[in-house]
């Protein structure tokens, strides 16, 4: 055994088992940064693996794929005209790729109106004759595939039912994932039903998939069918989502070339993979969000290992210049406590990864509704391990806590025998670095605002989020000098107030101004993340119910009910609109249609509305301030408006012009103006209805606006529609009719479901923050053991020792939220107006929630005043006469 | 800190047969030690390293408890009183002097003096604050009122520490090892100083030392031995003539 291991054993894991509460509060604090930062990355990594791996299922060994730049399909047309690639090998075949609402077995009833208990499954269209060759189709599983290896659709528990002769090739007859049978007992024969845009659907179990293969693709929540069948549900007569081909590697680059003469404008050819980069590309700056706010737990994290170092270091300086003086090497001294920090940071890692792995379910929890609400609907239920992601959060767990450790550990270094036992040298020390620390600090503020301004790099905020971090780092460096400065001021005011205890709990803490700064800046960071976010949080809640109050003029919404249950492409026959505006009391109904289009290589929404309507009744609220009449009054022919957020990633303004592929070929639209929206960071372009119906040669409607005349009972109206709807030809049609406040609560709801992760965040961040804290007092507390001796012979009662300890606690308690407050109210601003803005492209108006702030730092002083509790205890019962002898 | 009529006639301090015993080993710290010690008297505890003087002090004082025997301080049983009650007598009646002098690093030296006046709640403002003057004035600090304790001698520490000691005229001073951490010039100064206060003000000290040259200024000498006491005599005041 070295000398260096034994003087490790005997100096340090002894003093660590001695100290075991702070080194428990330590190696808690490390964990909880390092689970947070490894739950959110699982669940962010899930969301992407599964998306990738669904589309890999689906598509199999396809490597072209066909798709449509104007929206969810392509005419079979194209089919026929690939023919000719069959001289290269080329092979191919047709896909629908579609939500579909699945209702239940075929004996659940539902009524117009009524809330549907749904959800929302994947339809699978292929071409069961024509697939054979795409293997990967069919599964591995042997029950669905026979021996040519195509799709066979067998029963495990069929072999003596009559329904045995059902096939695929049933009419209404599909096959279904295994999971969705399961959950729903259907079995081979089975019926069910779903809700296609405003229709019912019954469907035939032909079969039930297994779990591999393309039973796989969305965790087994699929509805395979035959393409004609698929077309049939989707009431899609001669279309297809997409065409999936083989090439091989060689022919691969000239089939590419041929098709892009063979293929019509409005199709692009493109590959597996581009879906998914382009699936990247969308939750990018969501991912990102939720990461850069797991760092500032990590970072909190790392205040406290810098915290735990740089106390024990200074409470066992006189030891080490003892060491020193007796020989020890300096390099000895530095590993000893490097090995420390390395046994700190293995644990808090390892308990972190561990703690990581469990919370990672409840993460994906939380943000699979959010990316499956605003991004794509993959099912998210089971988290996607990858080893990769342990290992990285454990290297950024070790590699924090090594830097965190780094000063203090070079700090050790310098301690020479002599200087040791002079506890005032360190202190001075840190009383005279107390100005240059604020020099920098304030540098760094300089550059952090600097930063502030500069654009975002290819979309990504990078800039803002290191003025964030910039400013977190210049404000804890002007801690020291602000804390020097009010700390004897404070003991003037804590002497009047409390007495003599007021004043030792101010001045010791001025005593030991190094670490009284420390634990006050990661008080600081803390709190500063929680106002940070509550400001940001409060804010766009307030612009989006701002926004929804001013725009959502309409005094009732109708929608399908496929869209209604989740499924954003449901539609509605134009029809509705006329049936709507026939029934008394309504003044005007406007049908408004959106889809998926790819513009310039992102996902963004197309939309068309009725323009005279909106110039009559809406009141979209525009950038340029121009009143919404008589910007809609302009939208006419090829004019569109366009939401924020695509002007701000495409660079867009009022004026210029966007060109996009329509089926009838590349259009150019004027942007005639800018509007505010808060339903989709990936942008809206609206055009005018009937110059949609023209180009894309589509009639139906996502929904109808409906404004009632003035006196109108909106419940007699609301009645009236509802039965003229069911008492027209389409008594089947299923619809949902809200009110606008309906539709207010259910944005709100959705809004808060959005940032409920965000909360947990930043509970977990202050939670380290406290423990922060506690630990600070702690090491106050052993470091003051010899003050309290003196003050208990002089004859202090324990109950004034433990008032220092809780006055100490109270004052660290106060300066720590009043900076995190001012540093909060700096973050909250480059949330909003940098990050935010740069990431997702919204405007949001600041508000500061001022009764919030006021009971989270009533909260947290409280807490920090308990968390003196057990401090407040050690330093009562300090009573050693050896304590007072020692020096 | 004035005692009843009937309390003045008897001794201050009794300590009747007490014994202390540390640990799982049964080590005897004490045996059997009976001292009684009157008003005005300047007893200096003396013997080797360990010889049990600083655990004698930590019981009179209350910090510690005896494993037998009784100690009385100015009528009370200091064995048997609460720690509430112990912590109130040290407040009120014991001032400390410490080898190592303790004062705090981050008061300065008036407010170092005025601690026991203020956590005792003892006098107003401007009271407590004459009062820490006068007391600096007597071992000769007033000039020193706002330094900080890094900021004076180790000589000039233990004056403020003798200060802070008798701030609130306490009936006994204890003072254990006063000039063990003084240079011998120093180290004179104070132990004159300790003479001058207990001449000037009849105060009462108890001092632990383990110098002849220190011990022999006290008007007592009680001589110990591995916890026992071995001698108790009474000093000549030449030493006191020959200094003055």
């Amino acid at each position: 055994m070295s000398f260096a291991f034994t003087l490790f054993v005997r100096f340090v894991v002894r003093d660590v088992r001695r100290n075991y509460i702070r080194t428990l509060l330590t190696v808690f604090g490390i964990a909880l940064g390092v689970s947070v930062y490894l739950a959110i990355s699982i669940a962010n990594n899930t969301a992407i693996s599964q998306f990738k791996q669904t589309v890999s299922q689906v598509s199999g060994k396809a490597n072209i794929e066909l798709m449509s730049l104007a929206g969810p399909s392509v005419s079979e047309n194209v089919l026929s005209d690939l023919a000719n690639l069959r001289a290269l090998g080329v092979k191919y075949t047709p896909i629908i790729d579609e939500h579909l609402v699945f209702l239940g077995k075929a004996d659940s009833q539902t009524e117009i109106n009524s809330q549907i208990n749904s959800e929302i499954v994947q339809l699978i269209g292929i071409d069961m004759l024509a697939d054979s060759d795409f293997k990967s189709y069919q599964s591995d599983a042997e029950d669905e595939t026979d021996d040519s290896g195509k799709i066979r659709a067998e029963d495990t528990d069929s072999k003596a039912d009559s329904a045995n002769n059902i096939s695929v090739f049933t009419p209404r007859a599909v096959l279904v994932g295994g999971k969705l049978a399961q959950r729903y007992g259907l079995k081979k024969g089975s019926e069910f039903t779903v809700i296609v845009n405003d229709q019912r659907e019954n469907l035939l179990v032909s079969g039930v998939l297994g779990t591999s293969g393309i039973g796989g693709a969305y965790s087994g929540n699929i509805v395979v069918a035959d393409i004609g069948l698929a077309q049939d549900i989707l009431k899609w007569p001669g279309k297809v989502s997409r065409i999936d081909l083989i090439a091989s590697d060689e022919a691969l680059p000239l089939v590419q070339e041929k098709l892009k003469e063979i293929v019509t404008n409005d199709v692009f050819v493109a590959t597996p993979d581009t879906r998914s980069e382009q699936a990247e590309k969308m939750v990018r700056s969501f991912e990102y969000n939720l990461l850069a706010l797991t760092f500032i737990a990590l970072m909190v994290g790392m205040f406290l290992i810098y915290n735990t170092m740089t106390i024990t270091i200074l409470r066992r300086r006189p030891e080490i210049g003892v060491l020193r003086a007796l020989g020890v090497s300096r390099g000895t001294v530095q590993s000893i406590f490097l090995w420390e920090a390395v046994c700190l940071g293995l644990m808090g890692t390892t308990l972190g990864v561990v703690m990581g792995a469990f919370m990672a379910d409840n993460a994906l929890k939380a943000v699979a509704q959010t990316f499956q609400y605003f991004y794509f609907k993959v099912p998210l239920e089971k988290i996607t391990v990858d080893p990769l992601q342990y290992a990285a959060a454990f290297a950024i767990g070790m590699g924090l806590t090594l830097i965190a450790a780094l000063p203090p550990l070079l700090e050790s270094t310098t301690v020479n025998p002599a200087e040791a036992t002079r506890r005032a040298s360190q202190e001075s020390k840190v009383r005279r670095s107390t100005l240059p620390l604020f020099l920098v600090g304030s540098f760094l503020l300089a550059l952090c605002y600097w930063c502030a301004l500069q654009p975002a790099l290819n979309g990504f905020p990078f800039f803002g989020y290191l003025a964030a971090l910039l400013a977190i780092m210049g404000t804890s460096f002007l801690v020291p000098l602000i804390l020097s400065k009010a700390l004897p001021a404070i003991a003037n005011i804590f002497a009047r107030i409390f007495g003599v205890e007021g004043r030792i709990a101010a001045v010791s803490l001025h005593g030991t101004l190094g670490r009284t700064a420390v634990a006050c800046a990661s008080l600081m960071i803390g709190i500063a993340m929680m106002v940070s976010l509550a400001i940001m949080i409060s804010s766009f809640r307030m612009t989006v119910t701002h926004w929804i109050d001013q725009s959502f003029e309409a005094d009732l919404w109708l929608q399908s009910q496929a869209r209604a249950a989740g499924n954003k492409f449901g539609r509605l026959q134009e029809d509705v609109i006329n049936r709507v505006s026939s029934v008394d009391g309504v003044a005007a109904a406007e049908g408004y249609v959106d889809r998926s289009i790819s513009y310039q290589g992102v996902n963004v929404f197309l939309a068309a509305a009725d323009f005279d309507v909106l110039t009559k009744y809406g009141n979209q609220l525009f950038l340029s301030g121009e009143p919404s009449h008589a910007v809609c009054a302009r939208v006419k022919g090829l004019h569109a408006i366009i939401s924020e957020p695509l002007a701000v990633r495409k660079n867009l303004k009022k004026g210029d012009t966007i060109e996009l592929d329509t089926p009838m070929g590349k259009r150019q639209f004027y942007v005639e103006d800018v509007f505010y929206d808060y339903t989709s960071d990936l942008g809206y372009i609206i055009i005018p209805r009937d110059v949609y119906k023209n180009l894309y040669s589509d009639s139906s409607i996502s929904n109808v606006a409906i404004y009632l005349q003035k006196g109108a009972d909106i419940e007699k109206v609301r009645q009236g529609i509802l039965s003229n709807l069911k008492s027209s030809a389409q008594s089947s049609s299923l619809v949902a009719l809200s009110s606008t406040s309906e539709l207010r609560k259910e944005a709100i709801r959705i809004f808060d479901r959005t940032f409920a992760i965000t909360y947990a965040l930043h509970t977990i961040a202050v939670t380290v923050a406290m423990l922060s804290i506690m630990n600070a007092l702690f090491a106050l507390t052993i470091e003051s053991r010899r003050e309290f001796a003196i003050l208990r012979y002089i004859g202090a009662k324990r109950t004034q020792l433990a008032k220092i300890v809780y006055l100490q606690a109270a004052i660290l308690g106060t300066c720590g939220n009043l900076g995190g407050i001012g540093l909060g109210y700096i973050l909250s601003l480059l949330l909003i107006h940098v990050i935010n803005k740069q990431s997702f492209g919204w405007s949001v108006q600041y508000f500061v929630p001022y009764d919030f702030i006021l009971q989270s730092s009533t909260l947290v002083i409280l807490t920090s005043v308990l968390s003196g509790i057990y401090p407040a205890r050690m330093a009562a019962s300090t009573l050693a006469p050896s304590v007072v002898r020692d020096e | 800190m004035a005692s009843s009529p009937l309390l003045q006639a008897l001794p201050l301090l009794q300590i009747e047969s007490v014994a202390k015993i540390y640990g799982e080993h049964q080590v005897k710290a004490l045996s059997e030690v009976t001292i009684n010690i009157e008003r005005g008297e300047f007893v200096s505890l003396m013997g080797a390293s360990g010889c049990g003087k600083s655990t004698l002090l930590n019981l009179i004082a209350g910090l510690d408890n005896a494993s037998s025997g009784r100690i009385v301080f100015d009528g009370a049983d200091v064995t048997k009183l609460s720690d509430e009650a112990v912590t109130a007598l040290r407040a009120k009646k014991i001032g400390f002097v410490f080898q190592f002098f303790n004062l705090l690093s981050t008061l300065t030296v008036a407010e170092n003096v005025a601690l026991p006046l203020e956590l005792g709640g003892l006098g107003s403002a401007s009271e407590r604050k004459q009062r820490v003057v006068e007391m600096l004035k007597q071992v000769g600090m007033e000039s020193r009122l706002n330094f900080y304790p890094a900021q004076l001698s180790g000589g000039e520490m233990q004056r403020v520490a003798i200060a802070r000691a008798l701030v609130h005229k306490p009936e006994l001073i204890v003072a254990d090892e006063p000039t063990g951490n003084l240079d011998s010039e120093n180290g004179l100064k104070v132990l004159d100083l300790l003479k001058h206060l207990n001449k000037s003000l009849n105060q009462t000290i108890v001092m632990a030392t383990h110098s002849e040259e220190a011990g022999a200024i006290g008007d007592r000498i009680i001589r110990m031995k591995d916890g026992l006491v071995l001698s108790d005599s009474r000093v000549e005041h030449q030493v006191d003539e020959k200094r003055e």
